[in-house]
């Protein structure tokens, strides 16, 4: 009888220390900071090699790569701030509006980091060259084939950067750096 | 021989009640911290006798109060919202209702339709964690369930949250064998004020056209109000972000059209609500705090009542000796908390 207990005791603990599938903290999901970015399929698309040249902004001498820390103290006062509370989840999402650029960034507990660097309007440019109101042809001649076409928005993978690019009539309209995963 | 069969009988339901015991322990009890978990699961213990149900994300256990719908038009009323509560979950919630009573009207909150994929596990975790199992949980867990989750992680909680081993605190231990109310049926207070300031940019999308996974639990939704003879109204609740685009509003109009039912966009007529997006909102703007939530339900109240036939129960003497105990309560806990 002792021995059977022993033995389903022990079965116990294995249950508790040991799990059959991926333990859920280390499971990456997009995360919705504000709106949810729709994350590339990549098995889908016909993806060429992607340049191994990492996606980064640069703003007022810092360079902000989604996925990394934040610290708003290196950049000048924000517009302003918003901040977006879970429904329920502990934490909060900052908005930081510098007036031609809003990074969005997340609290994991341990710090801020950058979810979205969304470029307002074209008095940015991207490292690269592009701004806002450049051709798609211009975008392709600065930044490659290899992207994914989601039927009037360009994105651009590169580790865990996502450049999103959206046309209105052969034109860009909108750059947003996204920390996104990609499934394959 | 038989002494033995005993024997293992006895250590097998031992190591059951060990486990079962585990599980209860592990599992997030969501009755002071993150108390959104708890919120579908205080419906059982007051489930039936009401006219209306709302179902929908927070943006519906936020603004909406029963004890004013009922204050305001003697209205019978209950929230099944949760938080993030995904299009598909908000089908099976509502069909698990349907189990526990008919009403006259379902509410549904229509901002879920701009989500088609899930957002986060946590989210889902507070809705589907503490529903009592049925053949809508098993729905809900599969329809939500994401691949490098296992149902059996939700059959068996110990397997979700084991590593929560060394997280126990005292609320483990203080609400292991039982909950408390947290809700006013299924209302979630909150009377903080932040003002809605500057909003981030309203930013260009690459599609506005709602999923085809959202239409066809929309659709289902709509057909199981049709089948049990309830009335389905669609909402937008007058939260000011995230943005409620044209082309969603657009969507949401034409689907009620070309389906008769009715659709409200609450954003439109918070003016003659009376809200006051300075003190109505404690998160600016994204929920009404109690105020704005008071002034909503009171507006929805009379509307409900006009234009969709909704009883008033305030001269039922069950009802009312009910509802009136109820709302002595619900503004002591006000008076209280204010």
């Amino acid at each position: 009888m002792k021995r059977y207990l022993v033995l389903l005791l022990a079965l116990l603990s294995a249950l508790l220390c040991a799990c059959t599938h991926t333990d859920v903290d280390t499971i990456e999901f997009t995360r919705a900071a504000t709106e949810p970015a729709e994350v590339p399929n990549t098995t889908e698309a016909t993806l060429e090699a992607a340049v191994e040249t990492p996606l980064v902004f640069l703003y007022e001498g810092v360079e902000l790569i989604p996925g990394q820390p934040f610290d708003p103290s290196l950049l000048p006062e924000p517009q302003s701030t918003f901040t977006v509370p879970s429904c329920a989840l502990e934490g909060t999402d900052n908005v930081y509006s510098y007036g031609n650029l809003e990074i969005t960034a997340f609290n994991d507990g341990t710090g801020e980091f950058i979810y979205s660097v969304y470029l307002l309007d074209d008095s940015l440019f991207t490292p690269e060259g592009l701004k806002i109101g450049h051709t798609q042809a211009q975008v392709i001649a600065l930044y490659g084939n290899a992207f994914q076409d989601n039927g009037g928005e360009y994105l651009y993978t590169r580790g865990d950067v996502i450049l999103s690019l959206l046309f209105q009539d052969g034109t860009v309209t909108a750059i947003e750096y996204l920390l996104g995963t990609v499934n394959v | 021989m038989k002494r033995n069969v005993w024997k293992v009988v006895a250590v097998i339901l031992v190591f059951c009640l060990i486990f079962a015991l585990a599980n209860r322990l592990l599992q997030p009890k969501y009755m002071e911290t993150l108390v959104e978990g708890a919120m579908l699961s205080q419906y059982y213990d007051e489930a039936g006798g009401h006219d209306v149900i709302f179902i929908g994300d927070c943006e519906v256990y936020a603004n909406f109060t029963p004890m004013e719908l009922y204050r305001q038009a003697g209205i019978t009323a209950y929230v099944r919202g949760s938080s993030q509560q995904l299009i598909w979950q908000s089908y099976y919630v509502l069909k698990e209702t349907f189990r526990y009573e008919t009403p006259k009207a379902v509410v549904l909150n229509v901002n879920a339709m701009r989500y088609d994929t899930p957002v986060s596990e946590e989210f889902h975790r507070l809705t589907i964690d503490q529903m009592r199992w049925s053949q809508e949980k098993v729905g809900i867990i599969q329809s939500s369930m994401t691949e490098e989750e296992s149902f059996w992680s939700y059959v068996f909680p110990i397997l979700r949250y084991h590593a929560r081993f060394d997280e126990l605190t005292g609320e483990d231990f203080r609400w292991f064998f039982r909950e408390q109310d947290i809700t006013w049926n299924g209302h979630l207070i909150n009377q903080s004020v932040k003002p809605v300031g500057d909003l981030p940019a309203m930013r260009d999308l690459p599609s506005y056209a709602f999923g085809d996974i959202c239409y066809e639990y929309l659709d289902k939704i709509r057909l199981l109000c049709e089948e049990k003879g309830t009335e389905l109204i669609l909402i937008k609740a007058p939260s000011v972000y995230p943005y409620w685009y044209d082309a969603y509003d657009a969507q949401m109009e034409n689907y009620a059209q070309k389906h008769g039912v009715t659709f409200y966009n609450l954003l439109d007529h918070a003016e003659e609500m009376g809200i006051d997006y300075q003190t109505d909102t404690y998160d600016a703007g994204l929920h009404l705090n109690l105020a704005g939530a008071t002034k909503l339900s009171r507006w929805f109240a009379d509307l409900l009542a006009e234009n969709h036939n909704i009883p008033d129960h305030r001269q039922d003497p069950e009802v009312s000796a009910e509802y009136n105990a109820m709302l002595t309560a619900y503004d002591e806990a006000v008076k209280g908390a204010s």
